[in-house]
């Protein structure tokens, strides 16, 4: 093989390797918020967080770190994403504390609440494992969560991919969005997602129902999730129950109650009574059953916020940097939603979060 | 393929063996020892018989000065009748597993015997062909048996025509395999192309129609005439594309190797005739059963006999055409047969071979009616009804192979044709049938569109290929068609999960 021809060779398998790399970061479809709420946390300052964030999409429908250090200077980010499966909490707690030293864990439960056959579909795998970064943990993750036969398609996600991606349009607006992000130092919102409106009108997968006792999985699970916090050595962890239209029967409370507390650790369900204390209003602050629209969230911020900071003695000491890009950030915040709001009202139902509302805050400016 | 051309060349073989023992033994190692019985038979005979006739003819020639004309005769007519067990013990032995293992049950159901487990080892009916083939030809003295068994293990085994052919004469295909073939930059090149090209249709075409031609042929009566047709119709699409693509990537492979494999397709539905798509569908099974089958029977002792008394009675032309066209019926009722273990392929057999039958008594018929309506053979619009009705006669057969049985065949040909309503397939059910969304149904066309392109290219350029002229075209062109089809495979595809790429159709004969 003559030197010219090996350089031909080695400059078609360069470009073949970079475009086959521009496809499988191209073709990636999981969902749009969950993309942001993980990979956006991925960008924070290490050891920045004074309290974690952990769960489903209740923690970023009904709770905005920026908001909650405004009025009480602690700083947390919501690790979480759509749908995110009890059994995959653990994975998150260590990714969580890979790159955060929390002085509290605040875990949402709801993923405890599913279904084994919703808890388990690929689709919440692959929605929590395609967004993290490569690394040993990555790795890790799949080894201990994915079939053997199954993990090709997470170490090499064109497989699953491939057939998947919705169409030219859609990739590539994602594409786009996902190329303005990579210029942001840090996440503004600490990871949003709500709708603006009182009653959404967007069909929801709804074929269990959370008003259905915690299933042997879920207690399961959750037990998993006591013992990993356990055997992790974090002392302080509060258990959340996010304020919901159909609260949990009082059977299911107790069981999750005694398993927690039993452990030690602290939980409080915000349904019921708790939602009169917090001052949430059903006909105008959720924007489905499960979730709390803006105005639902300022208040359930507030709440959760006061809650901690009276509960837990959090030290919030941070860098001059830091207290700069939060109070920028808690700003921000609040803009996004002063502009949500009043289409809240209008009932616009229309779906918010990290990446679209930058022209919300820009067409105030 | 690195330590093949690193190797000096009297020991290159010794990679394509391991090669193919290795994967032999990766994807069927539970049956392996059927290959490698096959390949001992075919040794030990090959050598019993060679080392016959060479020992009986080394007798005739030290005797031929001192036998008498008689006792020559004798001896040779003894030497023909041992030669003869001797070869057809080895036949019998190797299509006796082969028979055993494929058609036990079938006639186990016909006749009310109790129906075993069996089982077929990948490629059976490929390498058992490849083999018999072998032993024929020693028999007929074309050449003399391989005196190294590895050598022989690997002619039976070689690994990238092991899955589904072509079946290979011993004749074009040892001398590749054993003397080493020198390092070619222009044979990595188009391997490499022709390798993709066979992934393109089998895994973007091919593979994608499967679910919907498997839903139509198992629920037929509930569907209408227009459905199954559809499925026959897309049949037709999804098993040459499959089978066309397995092969050229076994081409591919072996030309990576510098080993040229025998053509097994050649753009089939552009035939005229019936005849002439037998001979461009499945070339190399076609070519084995015409010069191991084909011709011994027509050329046999009986049919001579049959063709005489034929002239005596209804002259030179009938006793010329009848006893071929019934030596061709006969091998379509093989080929029928050898397709699997069901009296639908004997049907299938039937029908093709029937029209042949039929086609070259009628020839000298047709040939007045054409000349009475001026029909010129150079006439487009001519070709393109004798391609359609080529295809159609193609497409009769098709319901054999994608029914269940024989009575499922006949009533699918029947809804076909009372119950078709063209209309349908302007409907959205007809392709929610199909299992295509419409995005599916447009890539399908589209990537169809490039097959016929290039079918029609290469039909009007016969005595090159595109990828040879891709090849000749520089680094820029050979770069880009390798990145359009590379990521046109790894984009539009159909693998990964619920999936199985190393599932070929022809695999299971």
């Amino acid at each position: 093989m003559t030197k010219k021809r090996a350089v031909k060779l080695i400059a078609l398998f360069v470009m073949t390797a970079a475009i086959y790399l521009f496809l499988q970061w191209f073709l990636i479809r999981t969902s749009p918020t969950t993309e942001y709420h993980i990979k956006n946390f991925f960008k924070e300052p290490d050891n920045s967080m004074d309290v974690g964030f952990v769960g489903a999409s209740e923690m970023y429908a009904d709770y905005s770190p920026p908001l909650a250090y405004k009025k009480y200077g602690f700083t947390g980010y919501n690790f979480c994403f759509e749908g995110a499966p009890g059994q995959l909490y653990n994975a998150m707690i260590d990714v969580y504390l890979d790159h955060q030293s929390p002085q509290l864990m605040v875990i949402e439960i709801n993923g405890f609440l599913y279904k084994e056959w919703y808890a388990e579909r690929d689709a919440n795998y692959q929605r929590f494992i395609d967004n993290l970064p490569f690394s040993l943990r990555k790795l890790q993750i799949i080894h201990d969560y994915v079939d053997e036969d199954d993990r090709i398609n997470y170490y090499v996600p064109m497989v699953s991919y491939h057939s998947n991606w919705k169409g030219p349009v859609f990739q590539s607006g994602r594409a786009l969005a996902l190329f303005k992000n990579s210029f942001s130092d840090y996440s503004m919102t600490k990871s949003l997602g709500t709708r603006s409106t009182t009653e959404s009108q967007r069909a929801v997968l709804r074929r269990y129902k959370k008003k259905d006792q915690i299933t042997d999985w879920g207690l399961e699970e959750l037990r998993k999730t006591v013992a990993h916090c356990k055997e992790k050595g974090i002392e302080k962890i509060l258990f959340i129950r996010a304020p919901h239209k159909a609260p949990m029967p009082k059977k299911t409370v107790k069981q999750i109650r005694e398993i927690i507390e039993g452990a030690g650790y602290d939980f409080l369900n915000c349904e019921r009574k708790i939602s009169e204390e917090i001052g949430i209003d059903e006909s105008t602050d959720y924007y489905n059953d499960d979730h709390l629209n803006v105005l639902g969230c300022e208040k359930f911020t507030d709440y959760l916020g006061n809650y901690i900071m009276t509960n837990y003695d959090i030290t919030t000491d941070h860098s001059e940097k830091i207290d700069k890009e939060w109070e920028e950030c808690a700003d921000y915040t609040q803009k996004v939603f002063d502009e949500i709001k009043p289409l809240t009202f209008e009932n616009e139902d229309e779906l918010y979060y990290e990446m679209n509302v930058d022209r919300l805050v820009k067409k105030e400016d | 393929m690195v330590l093949y051309y690193l190797l000096p060349k009297k020991h290159r073989w010794c990679v394509l063996l391991a090669a193919s023992i290795g994967f032999y033994a990766i994807v069927c190692l539970k049956y392996i020892a059927f290959i490698i019985l096959t390949a001992m038979t075919t040794y030990g005979g090959g050598r019993w018989l060679s080392g016959y006739i060479e020992k009986t003819d080394a007798t005739l020639k030290e005797n031929k000065k001192t036998w008498t004309k008689e006792q020559k005769d004798s001896f040779k007519q003894n030497v023909t009748k041992h030669k003869k067990l001797i070869c057809a013990g080895i036949l019998i032995l190797n299509f006796g597993v082969l028979c055993f293992l494929k058609y036990y049950n079938m006639f186990a159901l016909t006749f009310g015997a109790p129906a075993l487990k069996l089982f077929l080892p990948l490629g059976i009916s490929f390498y058992t062909f490849q083999s018999m083939g072998y032993i024929i030809d020693i028999y007929r003295k074309k050449f003399t048996a391989e005196k190294n068994p590895l050598k022989l293990l690997l002619f039976v085994s070689f690994f990238p025509q092991i899955v589904q052919g072509p079946i290979s004469f011993y004749s074009s295909l040892a001398s590749q395999l054993y003397d080493g073939n020198d390092y070619d930059f222009k044979n990595i090149k188009e391997g490499v192309l022709l390798i993709c090209w066979g992934f393109f249709k089998k895994m973007i075409i091919a593979d994608r129609l499967v679910a919907g031609i498997t839903t139509i042929t198992e629920g037929y009566k509930e569907y209408s005439g227009t459905l199954v047709l559809g499925a026959a119709v897309i049949y037709a699409l999804q098993l040459y594309a499959d089978f066309s693509g397995g092969v050229d990537i076994s081409r591919g492979v072996s030309q990576l190797f510098g080993i040229d494999l025998a053509e097994n397709f050649r753009r089939p539905y552009f035939s005229r005739s019936i005849s002439e798509y037998w001979r461009r569908w499945h070339i190399t099974l076609g070519a084995w059963l015409k010069e191991y089958l084909f011709y011994p029977i027509a050329m046999s002792k009986l049919f001579m006999n049959f063709s005489k008394k034929l002239k005596a009675r209804f002259g030179m032309k009938i006793a010329k055409v009848l006893p071929v066209s019934i030596a061709s019926l006969i091998t379509f009722v093989i080929i029928g047969v050898w397709h699997g273990a069901n009296w639908k392929y004997a049907a299938f057999g039937v029908w093709n071979g029937g029209i042949i039958m039929i086609s070259t008594l009628l020839e000298e018929r047709f040939g007045i009616i054409k000349e009475k309506l001026k029909i010129k053979n150079e006439n487009k619009l001519f070709i393109a009804f004798q391609m359609i009705r080529t295809f159609l006669v193609v497409l009769v057969g098709y319901f054999f192979d994608i029914a269940a049985d024989f009575t499922s065949a006949m009533e699918m040909m029947a809804k076909s044709i009372y119950d078709l309503h063209i209309t349908e397939i302007f409907t959205r059910r007809f392709y929610e049938v199909i299992g295509l969304p419409i995005r599916e149904v447009l890539l399908v066309l589209l990537m169809t569109g490039v097959l016929l392109w290039v079918s029609i290219w290469q039909e009007r350029h016969k005595d090159t290929t595109l990828r040879a002229e891709i090849c000749k075209k520089g680094y820029a062109v050979e770069c880009l068609v390798f990145l359009l089809l590379f990521f046109s495979v790894v984009v539009f595809a159909s693998y990964g999960p619920g999936t199985d790429p190393a599932d070929f159709y022809y695999m299971q004969f």
